[in-house]
């Protein structure tokens, strides 16, 4: 075990680095800070002034590795336009982006996975077929969409809940149900296709042959058994999630950190973007690190195939 | 989306009343549409984030709703020269710290945006400043770097007066965290990129338009349009402004909002290439101008895209501004005429073209392209990210592009000229005649000199279509019933001036 998780780290490490190089020059080459700073009536003496300011004179590969450096000593820059820390505009706008991705995701699984197996267990069933459809229409509809339809039913027909900000708990409801209805198709069709595919299998069989009640052998045999990509695509989901949803951020103006490297892309604030891209990743490596594990601990045999 | 917006209508219809609290307790929230990262002024090039900032900080004079240059921390002024320009300052002024306003702060100011070193977005925009002269505890002298007759506009618009003991003791970031100038209200709270709370500065001067009428202004940064419309509609938001046309209609049909309509410094014109800056291409030929010309329906994009109060232009310039001459020779929309020149150009089959443009631009380039097809030139949209548009135009890279230009609010057409046509980054035109007579109306003060000057080259351009003018933009607001709100003339409203009836 402790060679495989050396493995994956090592594996994780690489990924880190090539998603920063590639965001680096990827950012760098979509637009111009210094006439993003500038603006539209800058003069070509202006614009200069700024790229001397601001070290953009320098070549693209001088520029990354100065940036990686100060990174590997843990300063992530300063915005170009707030002028502040960026570490400090993550942290402010990661515990919104976390409390989103938590709630949208446990909600959203909370929902799937029971609607899944009963799915399961009656394919073809009217809930069956009514699953599906709700499935279909989720992935349809896009967050855009189902966030303004919610707040048209519940911020100003019913006004029962806020409708931008984070100012309470309550502000989290419809952003969290508009990102449960995005993930909610994946996981009832995995989970359903999981179950459908382990109920019929041998062992189920002879532990139903045994006797065994039935709610042991849908939860204790079948649901552990099917519930394996639904853990790894939970994880991998999670780190979407925690990439910040720009859409749903945006709609229900969530400072978060999707906003964040919105706002940060349109103005060019370089420091901004490469250091959300480069904490995202990280997040995301190591969420599929832990699912991985996960994944291991449930089958150990995975261990073995890698 | 018009399903959406038709429910989001009905469903406001039907919305039980709401406690709206602006007016019961004497405060505004203000729904935004640009998240305000930083306080300090400098921190930014963008009018929409300054104009919140205008609240906390001012400048030496501030623009009345009708458009004049009126006394704020400057209460006179003299041009000693063409280049010089004495300020006689406010006295018993105090910044929100309790800092005495001086002459010093004005020079301080002044030496912060000259800094070549500084980390200010703008600089570009205090270019016409040379320096400034300490005379007296309460008076300054202004040197130019030329002859500036927009420069007492300009000042209404730019030259946030900084706190010099207190900003040197701060640095930029800090200061952007908690403001301290000696404008109408205080910074009570900021949470960058979502909110700023400001309070009534009650030891605010004796000022030439009036005190301040809120006894709380709440700026609440929404990026979504129709979310923002919905906070407008459910009664948490009092005020937005920058409404599209389709919004307004949208605002009009809910109870309890009103909306208005004014207009700004922004014009927007489709520039070509007559002189080949970007290679051959067949915007050389005047026929192929003037047949797009001729097919463009400046009015009908004015109008839809706009809203009714827009102008067409017969002149890349608003008529608001000291020296756009409008009285040139008149395009009228003739599909007929637009064909026949077609025909007479080296391209009687048509061509293939792009129409650059970007964020909400794009639109306008849109409706560009539909005319253009009915003449057979084969356009399309080229959408763009905004700096990447700015750098290709400026590089000379762009043959069609619409141009938005704000002016940056100034009532003169120097704050146009000089990068279009007079050897700038976005000179396409390249008209040594036309240079000559525009830089000469910019760095003089002759006012009749100059209105000469500015008719001869726009007459000229008009004459050779070196470009097409197209339409100004219109500023939407909407806002909660008893409001006294008056559009300002540039576009900008100015909140402090703006208060509940009663």
């Amino acid at each position: 075990m402790g060679a495989y998780i050396i493995r994956k780290l090592g594996e994780a490490l690489a990924v880190c680095v090539a998603v920063s190089v590639i965001a680096f020059v990827l950012v760098q080459s979509t637009g111009d800070l210094a006439v993003a700073m500038g603006g539209l009536d800058a003069s070509a003496e202006e614009t200069a002034r700024l790229r001397e300011v601001y070290g953009l004179d320098q070549s693209l590969f001088q520029q990354y590795l100065g940036w990686a450096w100060r990174v590997l000593q843990g300063d992530l820059g300063t915005s170009y336009f707030s002028q502040e820390d960026v570490l400090t505009l993550i942290m402010e706008s990661l515990p919104v982006t976390a409390v989103l991705a938590v709630s949208s995701l446990t909600l959203g699984l909370l929902i799937s996975i029971p609607a899944g197996v009963l799915c399961a267990i009656k394919p073809g069933s009217r809930f069956d077929r009514v699953c599906l459809a709700l499935s279909v229409l989720g992935q349809a509809m896009p967050s855009y969409w189902v966030g303004l339809l919610l707040i048209l039913l519940f911020g100003v027909t019913l006004q029962v809940l806020p409708i931008s900000g984070t100012q309470s708990a309550a502000s989290f409801v419809m952003p969290a149900m508009t990102l449960a209805w995005f993930v909610f198709p994946v996981f009832l069709r995995l989970s359903r296709a999981g179950m459908i595919d382990v109920l019929s299998s041998d062992y189920i069989r002879t532990a139903r042959a045994k006797g065994l009640p039935r709610r042991t052998v849908l939860v204790k045999h079948a649901l552990r058994n099917a519930i394996l990509p639904v853990v790894s695509v939970a994880t991998v989901q999670f780190g979407f999630l925690l990439g910040g949803s720009i859409v749903v951020e945006s709609v229900f103006s969530l400072n978060g950190i999707g906003l964040l490297a919105w706002s940060a892309i349109q103005r060019a604030d370089y420091p901004v973007v490469q250091a959300v891209v480069l904490v995202v990743a990280i997040i995301f490596v190591l969420l599929n690190v832990v699912a991985d594990l996960l994944n291991a601990a449930l089958d150990p045999r995975l261990m073995s195939e890698q | 989306m018009k399903t959406l917006r038709t429910l989001l209508l009905s469903a406001t219809m039907c919305a039980p009343a709401a406690l709206y609290a602006g007016q019961a307790d004497n405060s505004l929230v203000w729904g935004f549409d640009t998240q305000i990262e930083s306080m300090n002024p400098y921190a930014t090039n963008k009018g929409k984030p300054q104009l919140v900032m205008r609240n906390v900080l001012e400048h030496l004079l501030y623009r009345s709703s009708e458009g004049e240059a009126r006394p704020a921390l400057a209460t006179e002024w003299t041009w000693v020269d063409e280049t010089t320009i004495d300020f006689t300052l406010r006295e018993g002024v105090t910044f929100h710290n309790g800092e005495a306003f001086d002459a010093d702060d004005v020079v301080y100011t002044v030496k912060q945006v000259k800094d070549p070193a500084a980390k200010i977005s703008a600089q570009g925009d205090y270019g016409f400043i040379e320096s400034a002269e300490k005379l007296g505890p309460y008076s300054i002298r202004l040197h130019l770097t030329k002859p500036t007759p927009s420069a007492i506009d300009r000042l209404t618009q730019t030259l946030f007066i900084l706190p010099s003991e207190t900003y040197e003791a701060m640095d930029p970031a800090e200061f952007g965290r908690a403001p301290i100038g000696t404008g109408p209200y205080k910074v009570a709270e900021f949470k960058a990129g979502q909110s700023v709370e400001l309070v009534r500065n009650d030891a605010y001067y004796d000022a030439d338009w009036g005190q301040p009428q809120f006894d709380k202004l709440t700026v609440l940064t929404i990026p979504d349009a129709q979310t923002r419309l919905a906070e407008l509609t459910s009664g948490r938001v009092d005020f937005v402004w920058g409404l599209s046309p389709d919004d307004m209609m949208q605002v009009m049909m809910s109870p309890g909002i009103e909306t208005t309509s004014g207009d700004s410094t922004t014009i927007t014109f489709l520039s070509l290439d007559p002189n080949g800056r970007t290679g051959d291409n067949p915007t050389q030929d005047k026929n192929v101008r003037l047949a797009m010309m001729h097919a463009i329906d400046r009015e009908a994009i004015g109008q839809i895209l706009q809203g009714p109060e827009s102008l067409a232009l017969d002149s890349p310039c608003h008529p608001m501004q000291f020296g756009c001459v409008q009285e040139v020779v008149q395009y009228e929309y003739d599909l007929e005429k637009a064909r026949e020149y077609m025909a007479a150009s080296a391209y009687p089959q048509g061509f293939q073209t792009q129409v650059a443009a970007f964020t909400d631009n794009a639109r306008i380039a849109e409706a560009v392209v539909g005319n253009l097809r009915d003449i057979g030139i084969q356009a399309s949209v080229d959408q763009r990210e905004t700096t990447a548009w700015v750098k290709d135009y400026y590089d000379g890279k762009i043959p069609v592009a619409v141009v938005p230009w704000p002016s940056n609010g100034v009532y003169d057409v120097s704050s146009l000229t000089p990068f279009f046509f007079e050897e700038g980054q976005g000179d396409y035109i390249r008209d040594p005649q036309v240079n000559e007579w525009f830089a000469q109306a910019g760095s003089i003060i002759d006012e009749e000199e100059r209105l000469r000057l500015y008719a001869l080259g726009f007459q000229k351009m008009a004459d050779e279509v070196y470009n097409i003018p197209l339409v100004t933009k219109v500023t939407n607001y909407g806002f909660r019933n008893g409001l006294e709100f008056t559009p300002p003339a540039d576009g900008y409203p100015l909140m402090y001036l703006a208060g509940w009836k009663g």
